[in-house]
């Protein structure tokens, strides 16, 4: 459980700036969902946090420590990709035991954390499976069992919904909301869907051309927009 | 079709409906036309190797029907696999192709690995440079290798000519560029989270290249073990220009420096070696095939 602190990160591709100086500070336990149109950095910046982009200028913290330099694997943080990134050679439960065989965790804690993050998302019968039998919604279940197994300081989540169908990904909104009341961990969440982030959000953070034009709860935003161009998808 | 439809009691509809049936049946006809005759020409030697290896030396040089057998004979097998020298060919060339095989594997997978996934300086100048090598042709290169290979035995006073172990050291520069390449391809469609994924499950580089990339990845690597043990049990030219002694040559070689004597060419050996000398490839492709022809097309679209 742990606060994230962005500290006006910068991110330079050459000499094209994609985050051009954010600062945002993530409360414990919050869930906040990063808006905006395509190339605007939201995506930048999570993968900042994650540690896989390195930050041109600024601070990051996790936990009040400044992890700047710091693998990822050592943030204490889990992703889940838009196109799930699961092990196709591994079964269900290889790939959310994974991490934690890495760190050389006990068989019998991986085992009592796998049963439980499987039974916090419902998908303890299809254990054995491989991923290629599974359905796009059970491979996103099983891309966030394998976060959540790692009990990590902040879940980041990189579009995780558009590859589904537009019903599956009403249901799956609802899914990680009930994940995120259960096990209470930090989230950082990037959409370009407004409605996405109007539903799962504690906070809205709206981006626009590598900056941040507004932070504030779905009903501020809705009933205040910072600019016009916001105001236009609410009417 | 038509036959099918009617044995399950469906409506009998004409044999001749519409134009697509019509241009398929056309297709279907030319394609078997063309694969029967492509059957017969590629066929045709290792018939006739086949059908010379069981004819007696009178018979083969009779001016009979080449392609019938009238008194089929063991006794070219019977005596080659007695003959020591064959089966110290068969020996050096097998233990040559297994090492090359490791060797290749191990210098191609982690070196495609590299090339395909850590992005550093001149990484794909490189990766056009490793293909480069591969257009380079192996007459070219022999000449160099003379030269070089003098160098060592002045500077060290290791011999390099005239050892099969010698030939070990010299397959890799063939079968490593190909294999990387083929590699190459194969690691950079997989996707990049899912490196990325295990980054943050906190694989390292050397797990994520052997519990991650190596088994998706397996159906290429087999199409470069494959590509590799052909090239090496197929070499002809650098055996013969580095090797000389009889125990120290490998089968393509061997065969065709024993077997003929001045102008006197003993077919049926000739025929016999070749043949089993082809089988060991042979049986490997038929062991691996599925998984040869998944690696040859696997890496056109996303796996």
């Amino acid at each position: 459980m742990a606060q994230v602190t962005l500290r006006n990160v910068v991110k330079k591709y050459d000499e094209v700036l994609a985050v051009r100086g954010v600062d945002l500070d993530i409360a414990d336990k919050e869930f906040i969902v990063l808006v905006g149109p395509s190339g605007c950095g939201k995506s930048t910046t999570l993968r900042m946090i994650a540690g896989l982009e390195e930050i041109s200028g600024g601070d990051i913290a996790i936990g009040g420590n400044v992890v700047n330099d710091v693998p990822p694997k050592d943030r204490d943080i889990a992703m889940v990709f838009q196109n799930y990134a699961l092990y196709p050679h591994m079964n269900v439960y290889e790939n959310m035991s994974f991490g934690l065989k890495l760190k050389k965790t006990p068989k019998e804690e991986i085992d009592r954390r796998v049963r439980q993050a499987a039974g916090i998302l419902d998908i303890t019968e299809l254990l054995d499976r491989k991923p290629k039998q599974l359905s796009g919604g059970q491979r996103q279940r099983v891309a966030m069992g394998r976060a959540i197994v790692r009990d990590p300081k902040v879940f980041l989540f990189d579009e995780p919904l558009s590859n589904l169908d537009a019903k599956l990904r009403v249901q799956m909104r609802t899914e990680i909301k009930k994940v995120h009341q259960k096990v209470r961990t930090t989230t950082v969440y990037v959409t370009h869907d407004q409605v996405e982030a109007m539903t799962l959000a504690d906070r809205v953070v709206v981006m626009n051309a590598g900056l941040i034009e507004q932070v504030g709860s779905p009903n501020d935003l809705y009933h205040m927009p910072a600019t016009k161009r916001r105001q236009a998808p609410y009417g | 079709m038509a036959n099918v439809a009617v044995a399950a009691g469906a409506p009998v509809r004409p044999l001749h409906y519409g134009s697509i049936s019509k241009s398929r049946r056309w297709a279907l006809r030319w394609s078997y036309f063309f694969l029967v005759l492509f059957c017969i020409f590629f066929l045709m030697p290792p018939i006739y190797m086949f059908i010379t290896s069981i004819k007696g030396s009178a018979e083969i040089s009779a001016a009979t029907n080449p392609w019938w057998v009238f008194h089929p004979t063991l006794e070219n097998y019977a005596e080659l696999l007695t003959k020591n020298e064959y089966l110290i060919f068969f020996r050096n060339s097998a233990l040559v192709s297994v090492c090359v095989v490791i060797i290749s594997m191990v210098i191609s997978v982690t070196a495609a690995f590299a090339l395909a996934r850590m992005k550093f300086w001149g990484s794909t100048a490189l990766a056009t440079g490793v293909f480069l090598t591969y257009l380079v042709p192996d007459t070219l290169l022999f000449i160099p290798l003379f030269k070089m290979f003098a160098f060592v035995r002045d500077t060290t006073g290791i011999e390099l000519m005239n050892h099969w172990w010698t030939l070990i050291i010299l397959y890799p520069t063939l079968s490593v560029p190909f294999c990387t390449w083929i590699m190459i391809g194969y690691f950079a469609s997989i996707p990049k989270e899912l490196d990325e994924a295990a980054l943050i499950d906190g694989a390292s580089w050397l797990q994520t290249l052997t519990k991650i990339f190596i088994p998706v990845a397996l159906p290429g690597i087999i199409a470069a073990t494959i590509f590799a043990f052909t090239v090496s049990w197929a070499q002809f030219l650098y055996p013969l220009a580095f090797t000389t002694s009889t125990d120290q040559l490998v089968l393509p070689v061997g065969i065709v420096t024993t077997l003929i004597k001045g102008d006197v060419f003993n077919w049926g050996q000739i025929m016999t070696g070749a043949l089993l000398g082809a089988a060991p490839p042979l049986i490997i492709y038929a062991f691996l095939m599925d998984y040869y022809i998944a690696g040859l097309t696997a890496g056109a679209t996303k796996g």
